[in-house]
Formats: C-alpha cells, structure tokens, sequence
C-alpha cells in the first residue's frame, strides 16, 4: 500500500518522513489521519503562531525580558513573602544537570538514587532546621502548605475550626480561605497588637476552644515581627486538643527560635535557592512531627537497603498517596517541587551552619540599619512597631503616601509596597523589605524619595 | 541499547556518602556580607537555642556530592524514558536559558505592574495560546500543577452549584475507573463524594453512566484519551449525559499530547479543561516538580476563576485585577509558576500550531508502532482493534513474568514504563513514547522489552547503582532523616 507520510520536521521532533512512512506501511494504514477515526471532531488550531527560529525567539524574548526592571539593576524593597536572596552560582548549575532536571518523580528507585539521596538529605536539613523530624519533599508554595496543614488538622482531629492568630500575609491567608472552602472549614482570624505588631496572645486563646483543629501563627509576622508568644499558644492549643502550626522563614531559623523550641506540631515556610521568577515556580516547605508520619500530605523519602545491604532510598509510606489511596488520600499532590528542593539543599549545604547564621546576621543588620536611616527622616515613624523585627519591617508615613507612591513609580527602585487600610491603623503605612544584598547606597536612594516627599509638605 | 550506571561507593554497605557523613567540624563557613552595621540584640526569649546541625563542606566537596548524585539519577537527557502518562519528552535546552535571563528570573511579585510589562504579555499570550489549544473562552494559568488545577477546578464547580442553590443536592463527582488517582483525591479535597464509573471494553460504560447520571451529580471528571490511550469515542453522548443531569464536564489534560493542534476539549462539550505544561508542553519535570496546571472554563465560568485576573487596558498595559465576588479566591501566592509558563510559551512559539499538531500525531504513531511490535509477545488488554494514541498499557499476565521483573530488567536499558497502572489492567505496563524519540530508540527499547521475556529476571536490575532495594522495611521503620538513619 502507499503511505502518506506526514512532512513536517522540527528539531524537536524525533521522526523522519522515512520513518514515518516506515511505521504507518508496518501498521498496515495509509496515514497519520487513520489513528484518528474515533476523535469526532478536529478542528485543529487556527489563532496559533507559525514556528519560530530559536534565534528570532531570543531576540523577541531578551527584548521583553529587557521590558522588565529587575531586582538585580534596581534596588528592591519590597519583601511581603517573596525576597531577593543571593543565591551561589553552585546551586543554578547543580539543578540545570539534565538527569536531575529531566527526570520524573523517582517511582523506580534503583535507577533514581541520585534524586532520590537529595531528597533524603534535603528533608534532614530542614528536619534540623525546623526541629521536627517529618520532612516532605514537597509543595507548590508557602500558602499551599499552609492550606494542606489545616487539611491535615481537619483529618487528625475531625474538628473545622481554624484560628489565625496575629499579622498573617494576607495572599497566604487568602490561599489558607481557599483550601479551606474546599474542606468547608471556617477561618477565624484573631487581632495584633497594635503597639508591638505581635499576635495579642489573649484575642487568641479566647477563639481556641474545643472545635478548634488547628492554630496557626508567623512568625516573622506579615510586619516582619517575630513573635514571642508562640509557645503559649501552642500550650493553649494543645490543651484544647488542637494543633498548632508555625509559619517560618527558612533563614531565620539560624537564629530565631524553632518551630520545635516552641512546641509547635506541624510547619511551613518556603525555600530559597530558587529565583524569585515573579514569585513562581516556588517551594512550600512542610514539616510535622513524628506523631503524625501517617497523616501528613505528599512525598516522603526513606532509607534502606538493596539485597546485598547496601543503603539505598525509596518514595515511602506511598499508601498515603493519591495514587495508592485515591480519595481517601492525605492529599491530591503528585507533581511538587522538587527540584527546587534539590536547590535548597544545595544552597543549605554550601552556607552551612555557621554560614547560615552569618547570613541572618547580615539581614537582621540590615533590617536595623534601613529602620534606623528610615527613622530619622521627618515625617516618618520607622519602625512602626516596637517588636523585634526581621528582614520585613513597618513605617508609618505622615506626609502624602499617594505621591510617594506615584514618586517610587517614576524613580529606579522597587518597593517599598503599601500596606492596605484592612488593618485598622490608618493609612500611611509601608512595608519594606530588605536581604542581604542591600547596601547603604540603596537605602539612600530611597531616604532621599521618602524624604524628598516629606519635605513638599 | 544496554546502560551502566555510575557508582561511586565509599565503603561496600554505602556508595555516595551523605553530606552529614561529609562533614569537617573546625571548617570555615563561606565569605558572607556583614551587613551594613546595625547592631541588633536579639532578645533571649526568641533566640534560638538548639544548634542547628547542617554540614561543614568545602564548596567542590558539595559540587562533586551532587555531580555523583547526578551520575546516579537518569533523566530524558540520558535515554528514553517511556514513563506511561507522564509524557516524557525533550525539554527544550533554550527554554531554560530564556527563563534565565535577569528580566524573567530577578522579578518580585510585589512589583508594580508597569515594571514587568515584559512578563505580563508573555502571560497574556500564553493565555490567548491555551485557550485556542483547549477551545475555552477564559483560564488561569495560576495553578502550579495539573492536581493543583483540578482542585481549582472542583472549587469552581462547587462555587457554581453553590450560587445555583443546589450545592447541598449535588455532592458526587463521577470519575471512570482508569482515572489517576489525583482526580478523585481532588474531588475529596473539595468536599464531593466520589462515584466510580465502570469501563467496558476501554471505555467509559455509558449504560453504567446513565445509571448514575442524575440530579446529585455535579461533575463528570474524565482524561481524553484515557489511562488507556483510548481515546473515548462517544464523548459527545458522555457529554450529553452529563449536561442532561445538570453536572459539569470536567477535561483533564494530563494525556493532552495525544490531542493538541488536532482536537479541542471545548468542541467536546467539556466546560472545564486542565493542561499539565510539564508534560505535553515540554517544561522539564525536575524529579517531581515544579509543573504548571493552567485551567481554561467556558464563559459561564469565567467569573469562578482565581483572582487575581490578567487585564490588558485600552491603552493595551496590563494589569491585575483583584475584584470579583464570585471567584474562589487565591489558589497560590503570586501569579502562576512563571518560570514554567514562559518554557512553555517558547516551546508553542518554537513548533507552532503546526508542530504542535504534527507533535500529537508523530506521539500517537509511535505508540501504535510500538504497540504492534510488542502485540505478539505482550497482550494489550480492552479495546481490541482500536487505534491508541499517545500510549498504551500492555500486561505481563500470560508471559510468564512479573511486570515488575520486566520494569527492574529494563533499567539496565533505560527507563522502565509506569507499572500495575491503570488498576484494571493485570500486571500493567503502561508505555508512552512521545514524538521526540527517534525509530531506533523505539525499536532498540521494544527488544528490550521481548528479550526480558527469555531471561531470568530474579536478580535484576544488575546496571544501576543499587540494586533490588527493600520498600517493605522503609516503610516498616521510616527513616526519613539523617539522624534517624545515622543515630
């Protein structure tokens, strides 16, 4: 029979016109077209593009790449739950190796040891870091382990009540109501204190109570407080029968105190390693205690060993999975993060213990030394709270924030960003964000806008 | 095509050592910046008071752990990687290097709009591009992952027979029987029951489903081509059985490779499609993530979508927009995996609408190609006679061996298919090529797999750097960290 073989070629494409036309004369058909008969309709696509060069591609897209101000050009501000970290060369050229970047999730382990190593030592990392002994690997965002924590609450206790204490993101908060809905539980957000920006520990405890699941705390706060009174209200959780989960900063960690120093059960956080990327692909980091192994949402990586005792890891307790458990598993997470996991151990690696804690240092430096240049600007209230701040700080603005807003716009630096008038503090206010690669030379440009506008008054 | 795979052993019992066991205790920490000389005293009660144990490495000791670790992992870059439903495919080297450039990676969220124009029409026009593809007249593209769309999916749902008044009636979602297992582990998450539809001869059992199909029903969730590689011929009557009941069809477009540039969703009568980016549109799947799980709806659906919603003003700027009172809120913080939307945008300029369509057919050639070759030796359960698309299920049953003896074998040669998977086939090996294999790769990859049957399996696989390894006693006693494998 003659065959019809389809013409098209692109690099992309592993077939030949020959090959193609050896196939179909194999299967006995005339054309592509015949593998088709049982789709009723095809219409094909009309309002798509005709193929492009990749050298046209990179002219079109370095243009528009150039459309953006980036955070590396510009000085940056803006914190809120994206920051600007430096990240070491090591980490973007480990996480571009193609057996880890082409790979899939690890399902046949013997082959996938590599992947499957990281993710072990990946989880012992921030198992150190968190302090609590049950690391997954992992989820989409901050927010989406935090919405799989109350999930997990909702299934360990039976209970719908979710307490949100103190200054909460509120795109995470928003995330949290989102999980929330699907499970029909209710959200009770609890007030701060407006003088120190800490969770005011006895708005809190009075909404715990014994249809309470889960209570859940920053800490840095939305503000950039940390908070002190976590391990309170762990206490009071627990002695409802709720859990209680903190929301972390990975870095932080260095420094401040754990998740598991304040009793918590469960946390989330997100990683570092990764560019920020217009805040996606990200990590949700989670992380729980040993008492809920069984219970926790997404993948889990275990040692063992292979038949003639040589250790080795696998995917392990897989029968929490969706692909196992179906509808009654822990969660409906397949694909997640993981090679941004890989960059995090990479990064945890290469700083290290004390490294990580110099790197805090620096931030927590930087936080006081842009609050305090900020501070003794006329006009400006800097820092707003009295609580002890990290990376994130408030300022209160007396002077016109709509032209500040409008004057940040038209210069070169990005950020700070306003804080919206849901906090009952007035208007004026404006969180800032700094990292580690800010300099004295960024925090003058901005006191100069700031106090260029303060001064028109 | 036979493969070694590297090994580096320090001992007989341990090959690549853990990074803990690594670890020098007097080394230095890396050159840091001090910062810029505020002095903070960070208060007794919130400083942390249990050291943190991370290792203490020379930077080339980490650069060679994880090239080792590297050496003992295989991915689409080293061979063919038929994973059954995962659509393995070449990933564009450039897309990677144009998500690279300073404009794409150094962007904050938190950035006023008018700074990131740039990344915003990408947005815009990947969004324009999809819902062509799926035949829709609105999406997000905020979900990071195809689970992640079909429970923004089923949160629309619930939302749209909430403000009809009948939520409380309509709590089932009907899903066949040769479903991932993250369709129903979605519709749970948003609160419905699941009903599991049966399958006849490949394909939904429409008689099973007009059984069920009635007014408690809110969503028919179904793959097209199913787990199968069958794609379900009488879709249009599916639909109109759904429809009929006053439920909503939901598309999952996790086998949407065999389809794109030939078929759309929407001339199905589907009223909710989610595309797996990572999968038919070629951004790499990383060991397990990050994807991209954009979701397209009809118009009167449209309102139901995550905020916040890309605008594009008279002026033709974009921006975001946050209002909307019937939307289901925030999936994610952010905006979407933009990382992986712009691989994706690249990879549908680079093909095009046609080579997206030739993609589809060279991917189902290949399949059938295969199939027929192994037809003698292997039986392809269900569906006899008709053509499959992007993949098939073959079954070990009647060879004489294990699926996972074939699977462990065929690590020596590459990667193994997806196996005991869908559930209703016996001793299941689930294969997909995709188009970016060559002939001699398919062939070379099929003899592995009739040789495997003349062969003691027992001891296999013997080319990887471990081999058979003990998952029963992981998960007897997890050891889920260094210290509790270490002490």
């Amino acid at each position: 029979m003659d065959v019809e073989p389809d013409e098209f070629g692109h690099p992309y494409l592993g077939l030949t016109k020959k090959e193609r036309g050896e196939m179909l004369g194999f299967l006995g058909i005339r054309s592509a077209d015949e593998l088709f008969v049982d789709v009723p309709i095809k219409n094909g696509v009309k309002g798509l593009p005709s193929p492009a060069s990749e050298s046209l591609l990179f002219q079109e897209l370095y243009a528009l790449n150039k459309q953006n101000k980036n955070c590396l050009d510009h000085p940056c501000f803006l914190g809120g739950g994206s920051h600007l970290h430096y990240v070491p060369a090591v980490v973007q050229r480990i996480c571009e190796r193609g057996e880890f970047l082409t790979s899939y999730t690890p399902y046949q382990p013997e082959i996938s040891q590599g992947m499957l190593q990281a993710m072990f030592e990946y989880q012992s990392m921030i198992s150190e870091l968190t302090g609590l002994d049950v690391v997954n690997a992992s989820h989409y965002t901050y927010g989406t382990s935090l919405g799989e924590a109350a999930h997990m609450a909702n299934r360990v206790t039976g209970r719908k009540k979710i307490v949100v204490c103190g200054a909460v993101n509120p795109e995470r908060l928003g995330v949290l109501r989102a999980y929330a809905y699907g499970r029909d539980l209710s959200v009770v957000q609890t007030a701060f204190d407006s003088h120190s920006g800490e969770l005011d520990p006895e708005a809190a405890c009075n909404q715990i109570d014994s249809e309470t699941a889960l209570v859940y705390s920053e800490s840095p706060n939305y503000f950039g407080v940390v908070e002190g009174s976590l391990k309170d209200l762990a206490s009071r959780a627990h002695s409802k029968g709720a859990l209680f989960c903190q929301g972390f900063d990975l870095i932080s960690l260095a420094i401040l105190k754990s998740p598991a120093e304040v009793d918590a059960d469960m946390a989330v956080g997100d990683g570092v390693g990764s560019p920020m990327s217009l805040g996606g692909p990200g990590l949700g980091l989670f992380a729980a205690d040993k008492k809920f192994v069984r219970s926790v949402p997404g993948r889990l990586v275990g040692a063992t060993s292979d038949r003639s005792g040589k250790r080795g890891y696998v995917i392990t307790l897989q029968t929490r999975e969706q692909h196992i458990r179906r509808e009654k598993a822990t969660s409906n997470i397949t694909t997640n993060s993981s090679i941004i996991a890989l960059a995090n151990a990479v990064y945890l690696a290469l700083l290290g213990t004390d490294g990580l804690k110099r790197l805090a240092e620096a931030i927590l430096s930087n936080t006081v030394y842009t609050q305090r240049e900020l501070g003794r600007l006329r006009g400006v209230v800097s820092p707003l709270f009295s609580g002890f701040s990290y990376q994130d700080f408030v300022f209160g603005f007396e002077g016109d924030s709509d032209r500040l807003e409008q004057r940040l716009m038209d210069s070169d630096v990005l950020g700070p960003s306003r804080i919206g008038s849901g906090y009952g503090l007035g208007g004026g206010l404006w969180l800032v964000g700094v990292s580690e690669l800010t300099t004295k030379q960024h925090v003058e440009s901005l006191a100069n806008i700031i106090g260029g506008v303060s001064n028109e008054v | 095509m036979r493969y070694k795979q590297a090994v580096y052993s320090s001992s007989d019992t341990v090959n690549e050592p853990l990074l803990a066991e690594l670890s020098q205790e007097t080394r230095e920490p890396p050159e840091l910046p001090s910062g810029l000389g505020g002095e903070p005293h960070i208060p007794e009660s919130l400083s942390r008071k249990n050291k943190p144990c991370l290792p203490r490495v020379s930077e080339l000791t980490v650069v060679r752990h994880f090239t080792r670790l590297s050496q003992m992992n295989f991915g689409v870059d080293t061979g063919s990687y038929p994973l059954g439903s995962c659509t393995m495919k070449y990933n564009p080297k450039f897309n990677d290097s144009a998500a690279s450039l300073p404009g794409f990676a150094h962007i904050h969220p938190g950035q006023h709009e008018s700074t990131v124009q740039g990344a915003l029409h990408i947005i815009w026009e990947l969004q324009s591009y999809l819902k062509e593809i799926t035949g829709m007249e609105a999406i997000t593209v905020q979900p990071a992952a195809g689970a992640h769309g079909e429970y923004t999916g089923m949160l629309i749902v619930k939302s749209y027979f909430r403000d009809k008044g009948e939520l409380a009636t309509r709590r089932k979602v009907l899903i066949p029987d040769t479903a991932h297992g993250s369709n129903p582990a979605s519709a749970a998450m948003a609160g419905f029951e699941v009903l599991t539809v049966p399958s006849r001869d490949g394909e939904v059992d429409l008689e099973a489903l007009e059984r069920v199909a009635d007014n408690a029903v809110a969503a028919f969730m179904v793959t097209v081509p199913n787990t199968l590689g069958i794609f379900e011929s009488r879709i249009l009557e599916v639909s109109r059985i759904i429809h009929r009941a006053g439920g909503l069809m939901y598309f999952d477009g996790a086998n949407m490779n065999a389809l794109m540039g030939v078929a759309k969703p929407g001339d199905f009568g589907f009223d909710i499609a989610h595309l797996n980016l990572h999968k038919a549109f070629s951004t790499p799947h990383g060991g397990g993530g990050p994807g991209s799980g954009p979701v397209a709806v009809r118009s009167f659906l449209e309102e139901y979508l995550p905020v916040p919603k890309l605008r594009r003003g008279t002026s033709g700027k974009y921006y975001w927009d946050y209002s909307g009172e019937k939307s289901i809120g925030r999936i994610r913080e952010g905006f979407g995996n933009f990382g992986v939307l712009l691989r994706a945008y690249a990879y549908i300029r680079a093909l095009g609408g046609e080579g997206l369509r030739q993609a589809a057919r060279d991917a189902v050639l290949s399949s059938n190609y295969a199939a027929k070759r192994l037809r003698e030796k292997y039986p392809i359960p269900f569906g006899d006679g008709k053509p499959r698309k992007h993949e098939f299920v073959a079954s070990a049953k009647g060879t004489g061996k294990r699926a996972f003896d074939i699977a462990k074998h065929i690590l020596n040669n590459g990667h193994a298919p997806t196996i005991y998977f869908p559930q209703i086939v016996v001793e299941a090996l689930m294969i997909e090529f995709t188009e970016t294999e060559t002939k001699a790769e398919i062939d070379a990859y099929v003899e592995g797999l009739l040789d495997a049957l003349n062969k003691d399996l027992s001891h296999e696989p013997t080319n990887t750097s471990v081999g058979r390894l003990d998952e029963v006693s992981a998960a007897r006693q997890p050891k889920l960290n260094w210290r509790e494998l270490l002490g």
